[in-house]
């Protein structure tokens, strides 16, 4: 009796043992652990820690951009000329980017194609958004953003290494993209229906999905923007 | 017999069952293994030596794994590699025991073939 107890406890052990040796061996043999895990926790643990920091210099930007809002309401109270300077001002925000949007409008996901051959990943390419980007303003769209970063002027979209940024923020060219645009949404979706359109084109390498929806949001251009040489002309 | 199924049955759940460890803890399983390891080799040399005692074996592999987590963990906090030292310890005592094993396995092969001769 006492021999099988101890038998279990010993087989028990041996499971746990068992199970962890090949977890642990197919943990170092998978492709996406080549790099040594110690490494991967130091990053996590950064990563959780910029993270961190991030959200509460998003938290004080929404606090100056409350702030900043009062004192233009006060400013602006009851004075006519003011008024409309100021409905001047947010018209000129939205052209530039500086204002959360919403409205109507399409969303556009993007994600790579499953490839037939299965080594070969397929993958989205900077001008694929260019053209997109393109097209919707062709169509009239009023504001764009690609993952949650807008679309203004001085918005680069280009191929950095093996990432594409997008007002200097890097997105892997295997994943998804969504974007969302403010506009006609007749007009807009018709865009990528036409016979023969980027999209299509595309199809073999870019699986794509678009919606129509009455209540789009799109954010603000959240970069600080600095003119160095360019000055106000006559 | 049974240890050895039980063995069986845990590496064809490490390779069947999808469990996702956080990444963040994946340091630790290299260390716990060591110390398992160490706990099995125990276990063996004890059953041999006819001293083994299931509550101390049960015992010594949960605290030896606890031991050797919580001193990766706070290696870890103050960036000083103690694991290493969970390593060293678990390394050289695995040696030790299986030396030992190796050598009450020799005896008792001695002693089954001198029965024969006689």
């Amino acid at each position: 009796m006492k021999k099988i107890k101890s038998q279990l406890s010993l087989a028990f052990i041996c499971l746990i043992l068992g199970f962890m040796i090949t977890y642990q061996y197919r943990l170092s043999y998978s492709k996406k652990n080549i790099i040594d895990t110690r490494q991967i926790s130091d990053l996590v643990k950064q990563n959780e820690l910029l993270k961190k920091q991030k959200d509460e210099l998003e938290a004080k930007v929404k606090e100056y951009q409350s702030k900043v809002d009062e004192i233009e309401k006060a400013v602006t109270m009851g004075n006519e000329a003011t008024e409309k300077l100021k409905i001047e001002l947010d018209n000129l925000r939205i052209l530039s980017g500086l204002n959360d949007v919403e409205g109507s409008g399409i969303i556009i996901t993007l994600s790579p194609a499953q490839s037939l051959q299965s080594n070969y990943q397929n993958q989205i390419y900077a001008t694929d958004l260019l053209d997109i980007v393109n097209e919707l303003n062709a169509s009239g769209a009023e504001a764009i953003s690609i993952n949650e970063e807008r679309y203004t002027s001085r918005t680069q979209i280009r191929e950095a290494g093996a990432y594409i940024k997008i007002n200097d923020t890097k997105f892997s060219p295997q994943d998804k993209f969504i974007i969302k645009a403010i506009g006609d949404s007749n007009i807009l979706e018709g865009a990528f229906k036409m016979p023969g359109n980027i999209l299509e084109q595309n199809s073999d390498r870019i699986s794509y999905k678009i919606e129509k929806s009455n209540d789009i949001k799109i954010v603000k251009f959240s970069k600080k923007i600095e003119y160095k040489y360019a000055r106000p002309g006559r | 017999m049974i240890p050895l199924i039980g063995l069986i049955i845990g590496v064809i759940l490490g390779i069947f069952l999808k469990i996702d460890i956080p990444n963040s803890l994946t340091a630790y399983i290299p260390v716990a293994i060591l110390a398992a390891l160490d706990s099995v080799f125990g276990g063996v040399r004890a059953s041999l030596e006819k001293k083994f005692d299931s509550d101390i074996f049960i015992s010594g592999f949960f605290s030896n794994i606890i031991l050797a987590i919580g001193l990766t963990y706070l290696g870890d906090a103050l960036n000083v590699p103690i694991y290493l030292a969970a390593v060293v310890v678990f390394g050289s005592r695995l040696f030790n025991n299986f030396a030992i094993i190796r050598r009450i396995l020799l005896q008792k092969g001695r002693i089954k073939l001198k029965g024969k001769e006689e």
